[in-house]
């Protein structure tokens, strides 16, 4: 009898660890959760004050993109992955406050040479293109990535790092396909940007034109439609361009791993090339 | 690495206010940028800049490099120096406004250790293996988590001799052609409303 109550009694010692572990993980997670939560709003507080930026000091967005991804990092080191998602989410709204904070304070949309346009296109492209095209897994990390690259101080390789760290059960070629394509799109996204500020309308598509072009690009560089070779209308460049396309070509170019882009161009450039109008 | 475009109003010798009310510079600056930048990609590919001048060619060691296949984005025999293995940094190519005119530079980071190219520019002490005479100096050191930017890439050929970046003549002359047609407006309006 002895020996059959010593194993319950194990079990119910078991047991109550299993429970305060329990407790104290859901404690933790409350705790990163509100920490969470007070760094966002400190971050907001920061960047709507206009007292910050006094002296003509800049706001250092690449410090508060540096401090939550520490955030990220503890997160993930805390065995909490799935905060991660929630929490990377907020950065399209981050985005939007550093600009309404530059725009109250009169100060010009940059950090460096990034540009209103850089910003534009970073919302466009992460909201929209590369929610449809990118795998679920990888979208998160990857707006990250390209969020802290592009306007911050995340190297390249750190960025492929990042993601592959969180995405760990997809293979570290595809993580980097990925990775490149998005920022290749992002840099076509950012001249496109450009061209709808500009309202540019005239676009001619450059790039090499060799035995590696694929038959969707030598399409390209070569249709003449309005009498000079590759310049199109901005409404003529689609997929029905060839049937190889798959993606956007003004923001994908031909293919992922493109060496083309469509450039914006004046009137008066288009029409020295032949371009007519009517 | 960028060039700019400025308009001095006083030079047109018109009334600075009106031609400066009428007269967009930012905007003219930027088309007229953007038209610059599809030029010069599209004399590249004939390995020449925007006023026809040849570009040094690639040295012997990166042209055996192309013909065995070595270099992603070049195919065997392609020996045109046309700076475009993976189109990244010439696809990074971006303008901005400015107070008065307009900026293109290269925005973004190259991809490090990205083909052969990248590798081979690295000497073993880790600064780059040929140092651009105009004040721009690269020094990444290998294993470096340091990004390399496009512009430093593109500062990089053009002190080799690859000098790419930049107005042509036939630049100059489209852009006094548009500003007199800018001018011409503004000057038909000026009649109109007086």
């Amino acid at each position: 009898m002895m020996l059959l109550k010593a194993p319950r009694q194990i079990l119910r010692e078991i047991e109550r660890e299993g429970g305060d572990i329990d407790r104290i993980q859901a404690r933790l997670k409350r705790e990163l959760a509100r920490l969470r939560t007070q760094l966002e709003k400190e971050l907001r507080n920061f960047l709507s004050d206009k007292r910050n930026v006094s002296k003509g000091d800049r706001l250092s967005l690449a410090t508060a993109v540096k401090t939550v991804r520490e955030l990220d990092r503890m997160l993930i080191d805390a065995g909490f992955p799935e905060f991660l998602d929630s929490r990377t989410e907020a950065f399209g709204e981050l985005t939007r406050s550093s600009l309404k904070y530059f725009k109250n304070l009169g100060q010009a949309y940059k950090l460096s040479d990034v540009s209103l346009d850089a910003f534009d296109a970073y919302i466009r492209l992460t909201e929209a293109t590369l929610v449809t095209e990118i795998q679920a897994r990888l979208l998160s990390p990857i707006k990250t990535a390209l969020f802290q690259s592009s306007f911050g101080s995340l190297s390249r390789d750190e960025a492929l790092s990042y993601v592959s760290t969180i995405a760990d059960n997809i293979p570290l070629s595809r993580v980097e396909q990925t990775l490149d394509w998005a920022f290749e799109s992002f840099q076509r996204a950012v001249t496109a940007e450009t061209a709808d500020r500009l309202g540019l309308e005239i676009f001619q598509y450059v790039g090499p034109d060799d035995a590696l072009t694929s038959p969707q690009c030598q399409a390209m560089l070569s249709v003449n439609t309005h009498g000079a070779e590759g310049m199109l209308f901005r409404d003529e460049i689609t997929t029905d361009l060839h049937e190889d396309l798959v993606y956007d070509p003004l923001i994908n170019g031909g293919h992922p791993n493109c060496r083309h882009k469509w450039v914006p161009v004046s009137t008066e450039y288009a029409e020295s090339q032949g371009f007519r109008l009517q | 690495m960028a060039f700019t475009f400025r308009i001095e109003a006083k030079t047109l010798k018109l009334d600075e206010g009106q031609i400066r009310k009428g007269l967009d510079f930012a905007r003219i600056g930027e088309e007229e940028l953007r038209s610059t930048e599809a030029r010069i990609r599209k004399e590249l590919e004939k390995g020449r800049n925007v006023d026809g001048a040849r570009l040094s060619p690639y040295s012997s060691s990166y042209l055996r490099a192309i013909d065995a296949g070595l270099v992603k984005g070049k195919s065997p025999g392609h020996r045109t120096p046309n700076l475009s293995a993976t189109g990244e940094m010439l696809n990074a190519m971006q303008t901005k406004p400015l107070k008065d005119g307009a900026q293109i530079f290269f925005g973004g980071q190259h991809k490090a250790n990205k083909g052969l190219k990248a590798r081979r520019t690295l000497n073993p002490d880790g600064t780059i293996k040929r140092v651009p005479k105009k004040g721009v100096r690269l020094k990444k050191p290998v294993g470096s988590s340091r990004a390399v930017s496009n512009a430093e890439i593109a500062a990089a050929n053009e002190a080799i001799g690859r000098e790419f970046f930049g107005y042509g003549a036939e630049d100059l002359k489209r852009i006094e052609k548009r500003l007199d047609k800018e001018i011409d407006k503004i000057l038909q309006s000026i009649v109109k409303t007086e």
